[in-house]
């Protein structure tokens, strides 16, 4: 079966787009109906090809219909994916037992515990996950470490795209001349300055208001995230002042308030390996 | 002095660097890097192609960020975007590049893993070698469900096929490999 040409080809000619838009057509079939037709007529099999092939070419004028569209060859191949899929040569399908384990085996379905080829068809899949999940880690620990230039070349790239968000006007000094801060750099202020409290990581912050405008009253929303076992309500006051406090040293914004909300509460792991 | 963020979950990182923060992204790219090469190695079947898909995605990655809706899971969505990057990679050296041969390892380190021994060598290299004998578009759809934990539309979408041919190309995969991974006892 996995050696017939048509099907293994996949998707390799399926990129145009009228192929693409007649497809809503064949996800949406069913396939109970093809597996009931197709389980009475098929004998054996080798029989199942044949038959899901008549049955993709009998549903095709309704699907035509339905879609709108003409149908192509891959609308019949789908059809015949799913006649197949739903009917195979040993009772229940692959795919069926497949879609049952990423289930976790629920609801508990009797047509695979209680079919020995199938228990059998779903233990080997769920080895081969075993398998498979081992596959892509023991990958990592060979991936050799980036060299140092191409770190630099992403961040490098990744600068020239700077999130600079609003500007924000400050007062010039020369008539002719004016100054901006960008939003970007007011967020970084805000970020090191809640950051500088001991057990504080900024999460996000925000700016509301319509900073624009010279004076105008702004808001100043920020998430942290609690270090675990520092007491919470202290801990947000620091923020909301330092942030203020350095809002007013190093800019020109007008802050009506800071408000502080902690948003998680994370863990310091000596092992320093990523987690939180 | 700047706060330490290595420790930082993705989370946080996400959503910092969906605002700008340069520093939160270089981490979140240094955390997950080799998981993203490894996986872009098998998708494109080349480190050279790998190393060059991930910077491609790296950047968009950065680029999407702020329409991010679901930060905790930036590594899955992170993925995604490398598997993207992969296919873009490999559809544009088509037909002159012949991706068949795979340069992956064929003994990769870490032998004293305790982990490792859930899983012999022997299953471990046979599986390679019979994901290296399937269909390269089986191969493909299987590694990106297996592998990267990808849903059917979204490898439907990257791969420019149908959800219904994505699921027949699966169950092809996956009754070639039951079949022969009773071998590799």
């Amino acid at each position: 079966m996995s050696d017939d040409p048509t099907r293994s080809s996949g998707y390799d000619r399926d990129e145009s787009g009228p192929t693409r838009a007649s497809s809503g057509a064949a996800d949406a079939t069913p396939s109970p109906t093809g597996a009931e037709t197709t389980a009475d007529a098929t004998p054996s099999p080798t029989g199942a090809e044949t038959t899901a092939d008549a049955i993709a070419h009998g549903l095709d004028p309704e699907h035509a219909a339905a879609a709108g569209d003409a149908v192509t060859a891959a609308d019949a191949e789908a059809e015949l994916d799913a006649a197949v899929d739903a009917a195979p040569d040993d009772g229940v399908s692959i795919e069926r037992i497949a879609d049952y384990l990423d289930e976790g085996r629920q609801p508990y379905d009797p047509l695979i515990e209680d079919d020995p080829s199938a228990l059998a068809q779903l233990n080997a899949l769920q080895r081969l996950r075993g398998i498979s999940a081992q596959l892509l880690t023991d990958e990592v620990a060979a991936t050799p470490a980036p060299a140092p230039s191409w770190i630099a070349d992403v961040m490098s790239r990744v600068r020239l795209e700077s999130r600079s968000g609003r500007e924000i006007p400050l007062t010039s000094t020369h008539e002719r001349t004016t100054l901006h801060i960008t939003e970007g750099a007011v967020r970084g202020l805000i970020r090191e300055a809640g950051d500088s409290v001991d057990g504080a990581l900024v999460i996000s912050c925000a700016i509301v208001g319509d900073v624009a405008q010279p004076d105008a009253i702004v808001t100043v929303d920020v998430a942290i995230s609690a270090l675990y076992g520092v007491a919470v309500q202290p801990l947000a006051d620091e923020v909301r002042d330092a942030v203020a406090r350095h809002l007013l040293q190093q800019t020109e914004l007008v802050v009506e308030s800071v408000d502080v909300t902690v948003r998680d509460v994370h863990q310091l792991d000596d092992e320093a390996d990523g987690g939180l | 002095m700047a706060v330490d963020l290595s420790e930082a979950s993705d989370a946080v990182l996400a959503s910092r660097a969906a605002e700008g923060d340069e520093r939160a992204f270089e981490q979140l790219l240094r955390r997950h890097l080799g998981l993203m090469t490894a996986y872009a190695t098998r998708l494109t079947s080349s480190r050279a192609d790998a190393n060059d898909a991930v910077q491609e995605a790296s950047i968009a990655i950065w680029r999407e960020l702020p329409t991010l809706s679901e930060p905790a899971a930036v590594r899955g969505w992170m993925m995604r975007i490398v598997s993207r990057k992969s296919f873009d990679l490999v559809r544009s050296r088509r037909p002159a590049s012949d991706v068949d041969e795979l340069e992956l390892p064929s003994e990769p380190g870490g032998r004293d893993d305790p982990e490792r021994a859930v899983v012999t060598g022997d299953a471990m290299s046979g599986l390679r070698s019979a994901l290296r004998r399937l269909p390269e578009s089986q191969r493909q759809v299987w590694t990106l469900r297996e592998i990267g934990g990808e849903s059917y539309a979204d490898i439907a979408e990257t791969t420019g096929t149908t959800v219904t041919a994505v699921r027949g190309l699966l169950a092809r995969a996956r009754e070639t490999l039951t079949r022969e991974m009773e071998a590799w006892r």
